[in-house]
């Protein structure tokens, strides 16, 4: 405890150094680490452009994905601001809480000029409630979005005699096509703990809960309503469904034991070392990391592929995470962070910017997806990638609504209890009735 | 005897009293002023921070309605009592092996010692992959050799709690074989000559010369190894990471899972504060001891 303390004191005694050490008409960004150097680069050119145009000296930090929510926290508790700050993490962990604090400066100047620019679950997640005010406004900019994709090994359905165009469209169907080839890929790989499904089941990763609310869109659960009150109660029965259709692979033996341990980069090494026949994962890390490794995994042995549709037959609805840029309340050049973001903002920046991951985040504005990058009709992920933001319905998580969701995205309440049912032997009924009631009392404040 | 210490004090008190300050003494004071700033920012700083953190009983009341925690305080006396006194006793007959003058001995325990030597992260990630249930070498040998389905180590919570004593005993093993090795080689051979001359078998040798010369330090190492332990936050949180579930947890993971994780800092502080009853009367007894030791 003494060195949490002491890190936490220096941490936050840096912070105030590092923030301060810039003069007032500088613009200090702290940015998130890229996953390619091509994006991190690209960044770079912004903001030397941005400095050219503007004269505008920026001060410029990247993190890792971990760091740059606990740097935020760190200078919040400073009270050491940075002018802007992003975090591919931040709408998962903190935003609305934020925007809910006052926290958060209110960016509608910037966005309500170009709302027409965005697609409208990016508004839509943007849109907060500042708990100080009582009424919603933009308190933080979109900038990409990731929701759920699903990869498959074509070369294994190959070998097998069957091809992606095998796979059911529908919802049950879909599932239990990757238990029943798992026998027979077994035989042809040799490999005795080859799987057909490659799920996380485990509540250190955030994937888990990614990919249930995908389950619980398919099966029409509700979490909270509009006005931000729990409703989930009302839908206990399609959230026992759905926690059923997620541990099915798991009661059919399909699904990796050691899935109940793994955390987020654990499906794409399972998957990637040819362990599972299929994973979902909510980015386009796994082709994008074959890309320049191994071409011909990405061009041909690795197949994107849409989710099926609800057990209805109705088209399913992805969930969709809106990344966030912020400028947090004291910062001292808040001019100059949305003079950036407006810059940001234009296509010939932003969109090469996105380009640079290689696929792996998605524009939040139409108009960037006009490019020969995403048009590309020989890709054969690009282009599952662009039919599922463009033309399927999408919605926000429940924390847009309510920031009080929170705490079930930190504490991974979804894969507390998908471990209840897989470790602890418990019912899905009961595990679905703890979640209902951990849920409303979180809502509850 | 007792009354003229009395008078002889009470005679002496006001000189002391009176003492002029000298010039030794400011420098004295002036020397000790980077030690009472770097005491009081990297100790007393931190700690009463940490104190004052922990100070909300709310905390508390929520942690003790909390499963994850009452399953963590489970595991950590688990993680302690099996942990320690089985790490001390291995210790223990291990230090006999390697006092043996034998040159291949004295080989084997440089190799013994590696493990404490190497750095935590690769050696216990490594056991991770080891025992994942598909595809580690555990597993795999147990196939190839008898085909056996091996256990799924770290998927069943037992076993995984199991595996993180086994891979924290492995750890930590040498150091205490080290130190009870200096324990033993502090004892006069003269002891075990004529305790051979009486005719005493190895066990007797071991029960009447070897044990009352070396209890003292037995006990104190156990006292040390489990206030230690309880601050062991890398064999579970490399080998399980608390998992599955939140199900292997002890303090030191849970701690950090409130405080980072969950970014609830009181209740992370509030959880360590917890084994505070287990550690002060610890520290109290092993200060106790070395203290009577000196005297």
């Amino acid at each position: 405890m003494k060195t949490l303390a002491i890190g936490l004191l220096a941490g936050t005694f840096l912070t105030g150094i590092a923030v301060q050490s810039a003069s007032a008409e500088d613009l200090v960004i702290w940015w998130n680490k890229s996953y390619y150097q091509e994006e991190d680069d690209k960044f770079d050119e912004i903001v030397k452009a941005f400095e050219a145009e503007t004269g505008i000296n920026v001060d410029y930090s990247l993190f890792i994905n971990e760091d740059a929510p606990v740097k935020a926290l760190a200078a919040l508790s400073a009270g050491e601001v940075p002018d802007l700050a992003f975090g591919f993490l931040f709408d998962l962990q903190h935003t609305s809480r934020w925007a809910y604090e006052g926290k958060l400066v209110d960016v509608s100047d910037v966005l309500e000029p170009m709302k027409d620019r965005f697609m409208p679950v990016a508004l839509e997640s943007v849109n907060l409630l500042n708990g100080e005010t009582g009424e919603r406004s933009y308190y933080a900019f979109p900038t990409q979005q990731q929701t759920a994709h699903i990869h498959v090994w074509n070369s294994l359905l190959k070998e097998i005699g069957q091809s992606v165009d095998d796979i059911p469209g529908t919802w049950n169907e879909f599932w239990q096509y990757y238990c029943d080839q798992q026998g027979e890929l077994r035989q042809v790989t040799g490999n005795r703990n080859f799987y057909g499904v490659g799920q996380p089941m485990s509540s250190s990763a955030s994937d888990t809960i990614f990919h249930f609310m995908m389950f619980a869109n398919a099966f029409d659960v509700e979490w909270i309503d509009d006005q931000g009150n729990a409703v989930l109660r009302d839908h206990r029965q399609q959230l026992i469904d759905a926690l059923d259709s997620y541990v099915m692979p798991v009661r059919e033996r399909c699904n990796p034991p050691g899935a109940v341990n793994w955390i987020d980069s654990d499906n794409n090494v399972n998957f990637l070392n040819q362990v599972t026949l299929m994973t979902p994962n909510p980015s386009m890390s796994i082709p994008a990391s074959q890309y320049s490794q191994n071409p011909e995994n990405y061009t041909t042995n690795i197949a994107s592929i849409e989710w099926p549709d609800k057990p209805g037959g109705e088209p399913i609805v992805y969930m969709t995470s809106i990344k966030t840029a912020v400028i947090f309340e004291g910062a001292r050049n808040v001019e100059g962070a949305k003079e950036f973001m407006r810059f940001l903002y234009e296509p010939e920046n932003i969109g090469p910017y996105l380009e640079g991951s290689l696929g792996r985040w998605f524009p939040v504005m139409p108009a960037l997806v006009d490019t020969p990058f995403w048009q590309d009709g020989t890709d054969p992920h690009r282009e599952i990638h662009r039919l599922q933001y463009m033309e399927r319905p999408q919605n926000p998580f429940p924390f847009v609504y309510n920031h009080r969701f929170m705490p079930i995205m930190t504490e991974n309440a979804i894969g507390k209890a998908v471990g209840r049912i897989v470790l602890e032997d418990w019912s899905t009924e009961d595990a679905a009735d703890e979640l209902i009631e951990r849920v409303e009392t979180a809502l509850q404040g | 005897m007792a009354a003229h210490a009395e008078k002889t004090a009470a005679a002496v008190a006001p000189e002391r009293n009176a003492a002029p300050w000298t010039p030794e003494l400011t420098w004295g004071a002036i020397l000790l002023i980077p030690y009472i700033t770097v005491f009081f920012l990297f100790v007393v700083w931190p700690v009463g921070y940490g104190v004052w953190l922990g100070r909300d009983p709310d905390s508390y009341r929520r942690l003790l309605a909390d499963p994850v925690y009452l399953r963590t305080v489970w595991n950590t006396a688990a993680f302690l009592g099996i942990g320690v006194n089985l790490k001390l006793f291995l210790a223990l007959i291990l230090s006999a092996y390697f006092m043996s003058q034998r040159p291949w001995i004295r080989w084997l325990s440089i190799l013994f010692i590696l493990p404490w030597a190497v750095p935590s992260i690769p050696t216990i990630l490594s056991f991770r992959w080891m025992l994942n249930s598909e595809w580690g070498m555990l597993n795999g040998m147990l196939w190839d050799f008898f085909r056996i389905e091996g256990p799924w180590w770290l998927v069943d919570p037992k076993l995984a709690l199991g595996s993180a004593i086994t891979v924290h005993i492995w750890k930590y093993l040498p150091f205490w074989t080290l130190i009870l090795m200096a324990g033993r080689s502090a004892i006069p051979t003269d002891y075990y000559e004529a305790a051979r001359i009486d005719g005493a078998s190895r066990m007797q040798m071991f029960a009447y010369v070897t044990w009352p010369q070396i209890r003292n330090l037995y006990v104190t190492s156990t006292l040390l190894s489990t206030i230690w332990t309880l601050g062991d936050f890398n064999s579970i949180y490399l080998l399980t990471g608390g998992g599955p579930n939140e199900l292997t947890h002890v303090l030191a993971t849970l701690g950090v899972r409130y405080a980072f994780r969950l970014q609830e800092l009181d209740m992370g502080v509030a959880t360590v504060m917890t084994a505070l009853p287990i550690l002060v009367p610890l520290v109290f007894i092993l200060i106790r001891r070395l203290g009577g030791r000196v005297e």
